[in-house]
């Protein structure tokens, strides 16, 4: 394996990593506040039509991109309010949000584009600016400035995540509202407030998965592109024991193996590329299987408190 | 099921029905389409021509058997998002065994039908399993399976000894595997006689015409009966209510999930078995994606109440707005993905039916507060 | 504080209950289960909120919305269920809600615990404050609770049934503790039915009852016998009648058993003990000394480290919860809705939920309804289960009294050799009590083993023919029911030796 291999092998894991962490740390922070969040898939469904479409007409893909975070926050408040407000089933109303986000995202586009896959809009720019990304012209880095500014972005967010939970007492709020909402109660904390507050974080926070394999990975929207990565990403919230830099442990695993098997498929090995493919799945699994206990979850997770 | 009761559990999913296509409709116009004109078309397309009917009920058997395995699973208290995967799995064993296996024509069908369902059922069953052993959520376990189902099915599909070139796609099923009806009548010379006097038969001969609907009926008839009259089902439906009472009793909490799990995995792929078998081209298809009727099984589950006659008429509500929709998409140009929006929001509406219970409360409340004013 | 009034609308929990107390008192409110102690004080912490009436504070009306405005008011409250997060520290629980923070909402960790060991030495409820709550011992927990109040400036602390989960010894404690926060000026408001810790520890005492209240008393004027007839309305008459047990062969034995909880700490610690055919063995203790593991043992809900239980001579420990069963053990869980009943299920359902695969109710995997029916109306019309005709209404439609009864129906429909009943009269009204009380002793009579755990002492000793004393995982003692005293057993219970 050579050098160029390898930086192609970093290159692409964090490409497969950032959308799902993206969507698993929305995940963490909604869960741990004791809202269950099926609904991650549908979110950055819209999030990766809307940073496409607001990036494509605005011509900046920033705007396109705080756009997704907005509009997956916009798009969760329904499951808010139905989880939180009305204390619904946070399975179903989840279920709910994955069908709006899908079908919302692909009449627009056809409203919009009047086809079923949006035009190029112009991507978000590498975390490398110009004058280093010069330097690695025609060298084995060169690669290497294919790295999005949202990558980073997204490892920041688990550090802040991670600060904010653990270290701040807005943290301990959350993590007590998810455990035990009614000793909250008792000491004259909303709960419902501290709830709605997450669950929005976590749909921005989805939004902007959405937003960056519609404006980083591609650079169009269109129906497929999401294609599970909410529902990864769920998994990766779960094998990462509902906690921002477990899920990033995981998020990272699950690109790694990802990106293995593209590069495994390119040099043509023993193994057929589709059997291959399952590896993640299997990875995932195993390590499901091998590690986790039933005992992370917040005890609170998806039950209504009233 | 006493009127009242029946009342309590149908009007909130009328309403949802109702505010579903209502909301859709307010999108509808927001997007500059016309609600009414859409709407119109849609109905049309379901029931305009005898075609079109046959239709409507020819695509509800997938929906209804996928939507009858969510609200199996649900009733013993699982969730079984893994319909996909199991319905994978279902097309792909019923393939195999449809192409390389010959037998006598009604043998060959039950044959491939048992094991391809059995193959789905123990698929079904890994994440029932994994469950009961281990506690892993059977939900994350479901996810995975569905992918790794998904790339199973296309590395099977992309085998040479299956994989026909010229069509990018697997063998086609023998005569002796499908579940047509009067596909060979259809060609003979007697048959283009009576279709060409008869435009209405012609019309239904002219559609996938296939037995997959009554198999679909008679699998909700046996988990009707299983649930409602057999000892086994009593202790899924205690376990599906209380797991902890049903343990406490003396029931094999742990056997009865897994055994659940196979049965719903079974469902699941039978709706598989059936598309492949009743529907042109008889043969697997190469998969870009998920075919999403998974999914669609859990809102079909939902809107049915998960009772298993219900998933019938859900079934075939759903099939019906489909089939209209891509009528309305080629007559008016609306998007037919706004079924998607409207089944979101129908979901979501079944999901705040709570906020109708309160609702009701409170005007009873109101009422006993005037009754008493009136006493005064 | 003068004068608390408040009426409830529609459940009449609270009728018209006026409620006073005077600064730097301990005062007792008294009265049965469901007599709306515990509603009233919610009241006065505002999570809920009084139909009518007014609460004053200091002589000031004030209207207490929430939690929020009670703390501000200065009132502290110790649910019985205490509201603490198991997964954080002692230091965290304290100050969630109101956090010591160094500006930007991050918290000052070391500042907050220094401060609430000086706070925690200062009223002498020493704790570790760098300690997660679920790795501690209940007593301690209640510490947290208190200095949870504490911290938050409470001048008035209301205590829900706060000596229910405690050892003795730490009762004991407790009570000084009490004491010296009432000395040092604060109020505390006790929520409790247990006569003899209001003699020992309360000043006043404030008698409800069915959301009336009686009367209002020094405590010191009145004898725990004049206070218990104030609590019930009627003199009380506790003994029940029924003829000396008529002991036979042994059908259950409990030999040297140890079984250790979900941690792994060791609860039950060399229990033996036998249960014979016509007798009914209490099992008397405060509560969490091994009760529970010791029955999830015995049912095979629990493994057994090592020892041996045998019913009829046979092994069964560590077995399944189906083999326990069928060799003959039938049980009255403590929580009925969480294990005993299928609460969306019909009565006849419940009652069948054991003997469903037997004929007649089943042939051949398929279940007769009308069979089920017909055996479910002649229990329902035997135990006198209300409303009449039940069989076919959820059992959810029932009072707790009633849905008892489905239980114990079908618990002593199959025809055990040994019938546990674990709390059976929790939550029950006195009526409903006395009811099941007879059942059991008439089980005994008919020749079966009953085996009785309890936490309330009257009920065992009203009850039981031989009690079996539990204390930190061992039987302290087993004793004659009819040749002791409740003095006894309680010296036994709090890890006194026999006298």
């Amino acid at each position: 394996m050579t050098i160029s291999n390898l930086v192609l092998l970093l290159v692409g894991t964090l490409m497969y990593t950032t959308p799902l962490l993206f969507a698993a740390l929305g995940g963490v922070i909604s869960e741990l506040s004791g809202v269950m969040n099926i609904g991650l898939e549908g979110i950055m469904t819209f999030g990766a039509f809307t940073a496409a479409a607001v990036s494509f007409f605005s011509g900046n893909p920033f705007l396109g991109f705080f756009a997704a975070g907005l509009a997956g926050a916009l798009l969760i408040s329904l499951h808010a309010v139905a989880s939180i407000t009305f204390r619904a089933d946070q399975t179903i109303s989840g279920t709910a949000i994955n069908f709006l986000g899908a079908g919302i995202s692909v009449l627009l586009t056809k409203k919009f584009f009047h086809t079923s896959t949006s035009p190029s809009a112009p991507k978000l720019p590498s975390v490398f600016p110009k004058w280093i990304t010069h330097h690695f012209e025609r060298t084995t880095f060169q690669t290497l400035k294919s790295i999005s500014i949202a990558t980073l972005l997204a490892f920041i967010f688990v550090y802040l995540l991670y600060f904010i939970l653990y270290k701040t007492s807005w943290g301990l709020r959350i993590l007590a509202t998810g455990e035990h909402p009614a000793a909250v109660d008792t000491l004259g904390i909303s709960v419902p407030k501290v709830r709605y507050f997450c669950v929005l974080a976590s749909g921005m926070l989805a939004g902007f998965g959405g937003a960056f394999v519609s404006i980083s990975v591609t650079s169009s929207f269109s129906s497929i592109v999401i294609c599970g990565q909410g529902f990864i990403a769920l998994a990766a919230m779960i094998f990462g024991k509902w906690t921002p830099h477990g899920a990033m442990l995981s998020c990272l695993l699950f690109g790694f193996a990802r990106e293995c098997t593209t590069l495994f498929e390119k040099e043509g090995g023993l193994i057929p590329p589709s059997l291959l493919e399952t590896l993640p799945y299997i990875l995932t699994l195993m390590a499901l299987i091998l590690f986790v206990g039933k005992s992370a979850m917040p005890k609170a997770d998806g039950i209504p408190y009233i | 099921m006493n009127k009242r009761d029946f009342h309590k559990k149908f009007i909130p999913i009328a309403l949802a029905l109702v505010g579903g296509f209502f909301v859709g409709g307010i999108f509808l116009a927001i997007c500059g389409y016309n609600p009414i004109s859409s709407y119109t078309a849609m109905i049309e397309g379901i029931f305009s021509r005898p075609k079109y009917i046959a239709q409507v009920i020819i695509k509800s058997t997938p929906l209804i058997l996928t939507g009858l395995s969510v609200a199996f699973a649900f009733k013993c208290g699982l969730f079984n998002i893994g319909a996909e995967g199991q319905y994978m799995i279902g097309v792909m064993t019923a393939t195999l065994v449809g192409t390389k296996l010959s037998l006598p024509p009604v043998v060959h069908f039950v044959v491939l039908l048992l094991l391809a369902a059995a193959a789905a059922g123990v698929w079904g069953a890994i994440a029932g399993l994994l469950k009961v052993r281990l506690g892993i959520n059977e939900v994350v376990t479901s996810i995975m399976l569905n992918w790794i189902a998904f790339y199973l099915y296309r590395y099977i599909f992309a085998m040479p000894w299956l994989h026909v070139k010229e069509l990018d796609a697997s063998l086609a099923i023998q005569e002796t595997g499908r579940s047509t009806i009067l596909q060979g009548f259809k060609n003979t010379a007697e048959g283009r006689a009576i279709m060409a006097n008869n435009s209405a038969l012609s019309d239904i001969l002219k559609t996938d015409l296939n037995f997959g609907i009554f198999v679909a009926i008679l699998v909700i008839i046996f988990i009707s009966y299983l649930l409602n009259t057999t000892t086994k089902g009593f202790e899924f439906r205690a376990m599906g209510i209380n797991q902890e009472a049903s343990r406490f009793v003396g029931m094999n909490v742990s056997w009865n999930m897994t055994l659940a799990m196979f049965i719903a995995g079974a469902i699941a792929g039978l709706a598989g078995i059936l598309q492949v078998t009743g529907i042109y081209p008889y043969r697997m298809t190469n998969l870009a994606g998920f075919e999403g009727y998974g999914n669609e099984g859990i809102y079909i589950a939902l809107v049915a109440n998960c009772s298993p006659i219900g998933c019938l008429f859900s079934g075939l509500f759903f099939s019906a707005i489909k089939c209209g929709s891509t009528t309305m998409q080629s007559k008016v140009g609306t998007p037919s993905e706004i079924i998607k929006i409207i089944t979101g929001l129908i979901i979501f509406f079944i999901a705040i039916s709570f906020a109708y219970k309160l609702l009701i409360a409170k005007m009873k409340q109101r009422k006993e507060s005037r009754c008493k004013g009136d006493d005064k | 504080m003068v004068g608390i009034q408040k009426s409830f609308g529609r459940h009449h929990v609270l009728k018209n209950i006026d409620f006073s107390v005077e600064k730097g008192t301990i005062h007792a409110l008294l009265g049965e289960n469901g007599a709306g102690k515990s509603t009233l004080m919610n009241i006065l912490y505002g999570l809920h909120k009084q139909d009518s009436g007014d609460i004053f504070i200091n002589g000031e009306l004030v209207e207490i919305k929430s939690p929020k405005v009670a703390i501000e008011h200065k009132i502290g409250m110790v649910h019985q269920h205490f509201m603490l997060v198991p997964t954080f520290t002692v230091a965290q629980n304290i100050m969630l809600g109101s956090e010591l923070t160094k500006g930007l909402g991050i918290v000052d960790f070391k500042k907050a615990n220094r401060e609430i060991s000086r706070l925690s030495e200062e009223y002498g409820q020493t704790v570790n404050t760098k300690k997660k709550i679920e790795d501690m011992a209940v007593g301690m927990q209640q510490r947290v609770e208190i200095l949870k109040a504490l911290y938050r400036g409470a001048e008035t602390l209301i205590l829900d049934e706060p000596t229910a989960v405690l050892t003795p010894q730490e009762i004991k404690k407790f009570i000084e503790n009490m004491r010296n926060l009432a000395r040092s000026g604060k109020t505390i408001i006790m929520i409790t039915h247990k006569l003899n810790e209001v003699k020992q520890m309360c000043d006043y005492c404030t008698v409800i009852r069915r959301g009336e209240n009686v009367v209002t008393v020094h405590v010191d004027d009145y004898s725990e016998q004049q206070l218990a007839s104030m609590m019930v309305g009627k003199e009380l008459t506790f003994g029940i009648e029924k003829k000396p047990a008529n002991p036979k062969e042994i059908k259950l034995e409990v030999q040297n058993l140890l079984v250790s909880d979900d941690r792994g700490v060791k609860r039950v610690d060399g229990v033996s003990f036998e249960v014979r055919a016509g007798e009914i063995l209490g099992i008397a203790g405060v509560d969490e000394n091994g009760q529970q593991e010791l029955v999830e043992a015995i049912t095979c809900l629990r493994k057994v480290t090592s020892g041996r239980i045998k019913i009829n001579g046979k092994e069964i420990q560590n077995t399944s919860i189906a083999n326990v069963i069928k060799s003959g053990i039938a049980t009255i869980p403590e929580d009925r809705q969480k294990s005993g009943l299928v609460m969306t299920f019909s009565v006849a359902e419940n009652i069948l939920l054991k003997g469903y695969k037997g004929r007649p109710f089943s042939k051949y995997g398929r279940m007769n309804k009308s069979e089920i029916n017909k055996f479910a109306s002649r229990l329902t019309q035997k135990f006198d289960v209300r409303p009449k005709d039940c069989a076919e209404l959820p059992v959810k439609k029932l009072s707790g009294g009633n849905q008892q009864k489905v239980v114990i129906a079908r618990e002593t429909s199959t025809d055990p050799d040994l019938l546990i009943a674990i709390q059976p009269t929790r939550g029950l009204d006195v009526g409903a009590i006395g009811y099941v009380h007879k059942i059991l002793i008439e089980q005994r009579d008919k020749g079966k083993a009953v085996l009785l755990i309890s936490l309330e002492l009257d009920e065992i000793m009203d009850v039981a023919d031989r009690i079996a004393v539990i204390y930190n995982g061992k039987i302290a003692a087993i004793v004659d029911a009819a040749k002791t005293s409740e003095a006894e057993i309680g010296m036994l219970m709090t890890g006194g030796g026999k006298k």
